[in-house]
């Protein structure tokens, strides 16, 4: 599948996941948009050391 | 015929202090000028001319006893229409709280209270401070008073036409992703996102709670630390509040700034979100003007603003949909689309990847701090591009242009909106000054020695010039 169509079928099964009732306009309209959300998540995807803290408690002093 | 409404908010304190000025005289005008402008900038959604009138004379009786509260007693301000305030509604600028009355206030509207500040109603926002400019909510966004065509900017949209226009002197806003500081450059006023934790968030409408930051607006600087003075504190109740000492935020104003060492992150609106000509001329005679006062400025590279824009997207769009899902899933007609479907969104982020973009965070923060070693201040733009018309404006732009302001949520320094000048056609542009933990003192400064040497704070829209001989002629 090229890359659009796994984006695609992603968009399909986090939208049945999340239970989201969408129009069929929305359903056209965000599902243009995910693949642009998907590439910003995509980018923080890297190898971490396991110890690496999220900044849950966050301080601007980290 | 002087306008008492185009007063600074130190001007206005230190008349009124000296028994020159009368608070009730001040409300009154800046009543009034919302009555004649108001229908053109639609910058409240809920205006209280009568409360603001009692709390009025209750501040001159005050101060006419000598009872003087500080800087704010008697100052007319107005409240994004986020912030709870017992008794009257706050909507979040949505049918979804349309008859939404809090009993209590929110912690910053008490300590402004407190101070004897004068409310004057609550101000137009983006629908729960993400959507807008929407024309299909129960009140139309409001208009950019330097032309009535554009937008405001937002989400603090109100606030940003009513300081611009003279309508208040100060008021409140929240900023998630530069929602003070984008009005507040497309508006040419000046606002501050505070440090993260220094001012309380407890009764603000939440967006997204690991990015929100409450904080002021108004004409300078200045006037923004009059108003942090009042605002900064721990707050038990606000889990993200910050126990540390309150500085005089305006300690720093009126000292030189030679020395002080800016850097200046050109790379944010040069490659990676390119402002326009305008923009990038008016922050190159910005550093004239600093290199004049006896700063010294070097460039400083950090991270693309991809990244940081990526991080406070995943986290906002994440926190935002968890806080809307039961409004969302339930009444969802009672959302302005635009909010609706761009915090929808927010329930298809995996878990997995809400907890990198927090691993993210932390690790540009780290790296921002690094880069800060060796400088005071970094200097940016606030927006890359003047106000644009307000039916033009991209429902999903935060995707295709990583914004300019969010860097500084996401690693929750403070960061700084000035007015750095007018382009051909008259609009604002402007500057981020973007200091270090709870350095906010400095940034104002900053922004406060900028202003006094420049003419720029001279210069109002005309809209709020003249008004009287309208309302006269009305």
């Amino acid at each position: 599948m090229s890359d659009e169509a796994v984006s695609q079928e992603a968009f399909r099964t986090l939208v049945a996941r999340a239970g989201l009732k969408l129009t069929p306009t929305q359903y056209a309209e965000l599902g243009g948009v995910f693949p642009k959300l998907e590439a910003m998540a995509a980018r923080l995807r890297k190898p971490r050391p396991v110890s690496a803290e999220p900044a849950a408690v966050f301080s601007p002093k980290v | 015929m002087t306008d008492l409404t185009l007063l600074t908010i130190a001007e206005a304190s230190t008349l009124i202090a000296e028994k020159k000025l009368s608070p009730v005289d001040l409300a009154e005008a800046c009543i009034a000028k919302t009555e004649a402008l108001d229908s053109t900038l639609l910058t409240y959604v809920t205006f209280t001319p009568e409360a603001a009138l009692e709390a009025a004379k209750q501040a001159e009786a005050e101060i006419m006893a000598g009872n003087t509260r500080g800087p704010l007693h008697g100052i007319p301000v107005g409240l994004k229409d986020i912030y709870d305030t017992a008794g009257l509604r706050t909507t979040g600028h949505s049918r979804l709280m349309l008859d939404r009355v809090p009993t209590e206030d929110a912690t910053t509207v008490t300590k402004l209270r407190e101070g004897g500040a004068v409310f004057t109603g609550k101000l137009g926002t983006w629908e729960f401070a993400i959507g807008g400019p929407s024309f299909d909510l129960f009140h139309p966004p409001a208009r950019n008073p330097w032309n009535t065509e554009c937008q405001t900017g937002g989400s603090s949209s109100g606030s940003g036409a009513a300081i611009a226009s003279g309508m208040v002197l100060g008021a409140m806003g929240s900023d998630t992703g530069g929602s003070i500081r984008g009005p507040a450059a497309l508006c040419g006023i000046a606002g501050i996102k505070p440090t993260y934790g220094l001012l309380s968030r407890k009764g603000v409408l939440p967006l997204s709670q690991s990015l929100d930051h409450a904080g002021p607006m108004a004409w300078t600087s200045k006037d923004c630390a009059l108003m942090m003075q009042v605002l900064a504190g721990h707050d038990p109740d606000d889990p993200a509040s910050a126990n540390v000492p309150i500085p005089d935020f305006s300690a720093l104003m009126g000292k030189s700034l030679k020395g002080l060492r800016i850097g200046i992150v050109r790379h944010f609106y040069e490659t990676d979100n390119v402002a326009t000509d305008d923009v990038k001329a008016a922050i190159e005679a910005s550093l004239v003007a600093f290199k004049e006062l006896g700063c010294t400025v070097k460039d400083v590279t950090l991270a693309p603003l991809a990244e940081f824009a990526a991080v406070n997207t995943v986290i906002m769009s994440a926190e935002a949909y968890s806080i809307h899902e039961p409004y969302l899933t339930t009444t969802p007609e009672l959302y302005g689309e635009i909010c609706r479907d761009r915090i929808m969104l927010g329930a298809l982020i995996r878990g997995s990847d809400y907890v990198n973009a927090q691993k993210r965070r932390r690790e540009l923060s780290l790296d921002v701090a690094a880069a800060m070693a060796d400088v005071d201040v970094l200097i940016t733009a606030a927006s890359p591009f003047p106000a644009q018309k307000i039916d033009a404006v991209p429902k999903w732009m935060m995707y295709d242009r990583p914004s300019i302001t969010c860097p500084f949520n996401v690693t929750g320094l403070p960061a700084h909106a000035v007015c750095v000048g007018y382009n051909a056609g008259g609009m604002p542009l402007s500057i981020q000054i973007v200091g270090k933990p709870f350095q906010d003192a400095t940034v104002l400064a900053v922004g406060d020695a900028y202003e006094v040497a420049t003419a720029w704070r001279s210069r109002r829209p005309a809209i709020a010039l003249d008004w009287q001989a309208k309302a006269v002629a009305a």
